[in-house]
């Protein structure tokens, strides 16, 4: 009983910041709840038990392959829809054109309306999946080297370089702000 | 080189604390009405945990009920011929056996052999009483 409240107040603590993560890697405010439902109902059930020391990097393991299967899902979405769309003469979009959707307009963008804030996670969303998993993770959740290697099941070294990486296309990018 | 000089600091330099300080605003900024949705999302996974498990136990339960039928049906099915097999199979008759050990009795021992003549005999006197009457007959 102790645990599972444990478990819960790690949940909600983690939820806003994992949802930040999510939602950069997704664009989508839904995609974004979705995968983080997933992941947090993964973790209560596969590792609730573990210490909860180690929540943190296998929490966003998960999380990491539950927004991975969504874009794969959506992919796939948009694949079968351009493909109905040519077959039905309706709209001449290539699969290749077919762009993510954009940010869904909602509660977030009402209150995201610094610029700045925007052009970052515009950039943030732009860098190559492992280069922003490396940098959320290290910058939002804080998470030390070993266990953003944990969380992204890389070496850590491999981390250092994702995570300078993308330090030097966001600053290539937004200028020094 | 120089790309792993940012994360070696640890700190980073004025760049990337601007770029934190920026996504923890951003964090901060997630509107009351997601917030509240996140909260429900993780209370929902907590509570996913709990009905998980305790149907595992629930699935535990006639999982054991089974278990424990089959160990008593294995342990009766073991243990019943040997305590009811010596009564079976045992060629000497209780009284026969209590005769045997009465201490008084000694002498039927030291003379068994003479007894087991006796019982012969007086088996082979009956089976030719059985036949006797016919041959008496034809006389």
């Amino acid at each position: 009983m102790e645990a599972s409240r444990e478990l819960q107040s790690f949940l909600r603590a983690v939820g806003p910041r994992a949802f930040r993560v999510a939602r950069l890697a997704l664009r989508h405010d839904q995609d974004a709840l979705d995968a983080l439902q997933e992941a947090m109902i993964k973790l209560v059930r596969r590792y609730g038990t573990r210490p909860a020391e180690e929540w943190p990097p296998l929490f966003y393991a998960i999380l990491r392959n539950c927004v991975r299967d969504q874009q794969r899902g959506r992919k796939s979405q948009n694949t079968i829809l351009s493909w109905f769309a040519r077959l039905t003469g309706a709209g001449a979009k290539e699969p290749g054109e077919q762009e993510l959707p954009a940010a869904a307009p909602g509660p977030l963008q009402e209150i995201e309306s610094d610029e700045r804030l925007r052009k970052l996670e515009r950039a943030i969303a732009a860098l190559p999946a492992r280069q922003q998993q490396a940098f959320l993770l290290r910058n939002i959740e804080e998470l030390d080297v070993s266990d953003t290697a944990a969380a992204m099941g890389c070496s850590e070294g491999s981390v250092k370089t994702h995570y300078s990486r993308a330090v030097h296309a966001l600053r290539e990018k937004l200028g020094d702000l | 080189m120089s790309e792993e000089k940012d994360d070696e600091t640890g700190r980073g330099g004025p760049f990337e604390q601007r770029l934190k300080a920026d996504l923890q605003k951003m964090v901060a900024g997630t509107s009351p009405a997601l917030r509240a949705r996140i909260a429900e999302i993780a209370a929902v996974a907590a509570s996913a945990g709990e009905s998980s498990r305790s149907r595992r136990l629930h699935a535990l339960i006639p999982l054991g009920g089974v278990a424990a039928l089959v160990v008593v049906a294995l342990t009766l099915h073991l243990v019943q011929p040997q305590s009811v097999a010596p009564a079976k199979s045992s060629p000497i008759p209780p009284e026969d056996v209590a005769l045997l050990l009465d201490v008084d009795n000694l002498d039927l021992l030291e003379q068994m052999e003479f007894y087991l003549w006796v019982d012969r005999e007086s088996g082979a006197l009956d089976a030719e009483g059985a036949t006797a009457p016919k041959s008496s007959r034809r006389s």
